[in-house]
Order: structure tokens, then sequence, then C-alpha cells
């Protein structure tokens, strides 16, 4: 069964970086699904890391990098739809995060 | 398992390490404050230097010391060690051995005094390493670990992160974050705490803003040079390019600014 929705992914990661940014990073910016965490600077590539640490952990769900466009990985929307297609594709397997 | 690619490069550019831009930009200039702030003990017979690069500050301690304190200066980057061993010849107190952080070619409870400037964050397996340093220490051993803290160049980072997105793919840029380990202070006091007593251990955390021309700055990258092998050589050039001019916007009256987050665990003596 696939129980994860994009708005529910896009939920998880907003809260997420609202509580994970950069120190010092766009006080105040209003975080949504089309918000590029990189670009505005809320993330750093370790921030992202821990972000996907914890996409793993509490959604399940693995992100593979390995096609992923640059600009569609940063944002929280495009990240989700990654997230998201893979889980699908691991609907019967384990699930694993796995950025190579 | 060291970290090959980091330390392939290191060995790789060693050369180039001992530069004046690299001596005198802010990280020369934050581990010559690290070094002058370490003193000897009473009865020190021998000190460790771990990650000892070129050996500029085992050299300077010796200097300083009588010749009955032994040193050994560890790295695991076989072009540094020997430019370290050029530079320490003639002193018969001192040993320059091949070693890294998670691995130490020493006795246990062997060594007095033991410390390390900015290689801490290189290790690839934190728990090993502190381990390691535990197990080298004498009981009364005392040990200053200085390394870079989770908010270190945040400047940099915030400029030049969305440039390496785009030359190393999210993949790329995801596994190059991974060569270094960047830990906040709370995570650093109960790693150490760990494997050392807490009543003599003390964490000092520091914000300093450096400030330089882009020449300048651009004189201390060869220290991380190891994050972007994954950049094909044509593309290089043009990436530099790139991150030459994003750090040149944050150019100010006082010059182009870098902050360093460092971290110094002290091991003080019972």
């Amino acid at each position: 069964m696939n129980a994860l929705s994009e708005d529910r992914l896009v939920d998880l990661v907003v809260a997420w970086a609202k509580q994970n940014t950069r120190k010092g990073a766009a006080v105040g910016l209003r975080i949504d699904k089309d918000t590029d965490l990189i670009a505005t600077g809320l993330l750093d590539s370790f921030g992202f890391v821990d972000l996907l640490v914890y996409l793993e952990s509490e959604a399940g769900c693995r992100v593979d990098l390995i096609d992923a466009d640059p600009s569609e990985f940063s944002v929280v929307k495009g990240l989700c739809r990654l997230a998201l297609k893979n889980h699908r594709a691991d609907e019967d397997g384990n699930g694993q995060l796995h950025y190579r | 398992m060291a970290n090959s690619t980091i330390v392939e490069t290191y060995s790789r550019l060693a050369e180039q390490y001992d530069d004046e831009l690299n001596l005198h930009s802010c990280w020369g200039r934050a581990a010559d404050r690290a070094l002058s702030s370490l003193m000897l003990p009473e009865g020190c017979r021998l000190v460790l230097d771990v990650g000892c690069g070129t050996g500029k500050s085992l050299l300077k301690l010796a200097a300083d010391c009588r010749p009955a304190v032994e040193f050994v200066g560890i790295d695991p980057a076989e072009n540094m060690r020997k430019r370290a061993a050029e530079r320490t010849r003639g002193w018969d107190n001192v040993r320059i051995l091949n070693g890294r952080f998670e691995s130490i070619p020493l006795d246990s409870a062997s060594v007095d005094y033991l410390y390390s400037i900015f290689a801490f964050h290189w290790t690839t397996d934190l728990n090993r390493s502190v381990q390691e340093l535990a197990r080298v220490l004498k009981p009364d051993g005392e040990m200053h670990l200085f390394f870079i803290g989770r908010n270190n160049g945040r400047e940099f980072i915030e400029k030049t992160t969305p440039i390496f997105l785009n030359y190393l793919g999210p993949a790329g840029l995801l596994e190059s974050a991974k060569l270094r380990k960047q830990l906040t202070s709370e995570a650093a006091r109960g790693l150490f705490s760990r494997s050392f007593d807490p009543a003599r251990l003390s964490i000092a955390e520091s914000y300093d803003t450096y400030y330089d021309t882009l020449e300048g700055h651009w004189g201390w990258w060869v220290r991380i040079e190891g994050h972007f092998v994954q950049i094909a050589a044509d593309k290089k050039r043009a990436c530099d390019q790139e991150v030459k001019s994003a750090l040149q916007s944050l150019m100010g009256d006082s010059g182009i600014p870098y902050t360093i987050h460092q971290l110094h665990v002290k091991l003080q003596r019972s």
C-alpha cells in the first residue's frame, strides 16, 4: 500500500526545514512547496543530507538522486516528487533511502 | 577506513600547501593562533600531532622544547609526510609516521600530550577515532583538538552551494558533503563524553570572521580541493570562475568575509 501523498511529504519537508534551517539563513522567509531550499540559502549540503535521512526514517522512502535534475531536487515539491517516485517503485521493496 | 579522496588530494597538492597565500590566509592565521595556545606540561615525554600535514606546528613545538621530549607527527597523505620529514630532518626527537585518527600507530597509554589543528573534521569514523585517541593517551594525558564546527564558512556556503549543485549534481553534492564531519558543539560533547571523563572535558566554541581579498581566500582553496575531484577537468575551470565571481560579490569595505566556526575540544590533566 502506498499511503504517502505529495501533500503529506511536502508538509513533512516544510516542517523539518522550518526547524533546521541554516544558522542565520533567510530569517523570516516563508517556506512552502515552491521554495528552493538551496538557492534561498535555507539549507546547505549538510542540511540536505540530514533532510534525506529524516525522509527515510519518517516516510520510509528512498530518494535516488542519480538522474535527478539539480533544480528539481532543491525545490520542496521537486524533492517530494523524487521521493514519491521511488517510493512507488519500491512499494513491494524495502523502501530504503538511497542517494547514490 | 581513511577518506581516500581527501587523502590523495592532499598528497597530490602537498607542494602547494606551504604557499605563502595559504599560510597567511584565514586558515593559516587560525592555525597559528591555535598553535600559540598550546603549552606543553611539565614532565611531558611524548607529544603527538594527529594530521601533522607538512610538519610546521610540530617543528615549532619541538624547537621550543628540550630534546628529551619526543615528538610524533602522523598523517595519511604520503607527500605531506615527506615534506614533514624534510622539514624536521636533523631533529632526532621528531618522528613522522603514516597514521590517521582512525588508526594511530602508537602503543596504548603512551602519549602525554596530543593535539590536532584543523584535521579532525576529515575523519571517516567519529566513534572509532575518539576511541583511538582515548586508547593512546595516558590516563592523565592532555589533549587539544581544534576543528571546524557545523556553521563554518557560512558566507561562502550560501554563495557556492548552488554552483556546486550545478556542477556536481545532487548525488555528487551530497557525497561531497559527507567527506567532512562538521559537528555542533552539543554533538561533539556527546561524542567525546562517551570515551573521556566529562569532568576533564571542555569544549570552547568560537566564531571569528576573517576579511581578505579574493586572491587571499583562493590561497587556501587547496585545503578543500578534495571535495571537487568529481568535477571533470574540462568543467573545473568554468566552475572555479563561477565560484570566484560569487565570492567576489561578497566584497565589502573590509574585504570578503569568511567566518570560521571553531570547536576546541580540551581534555585537561586530572
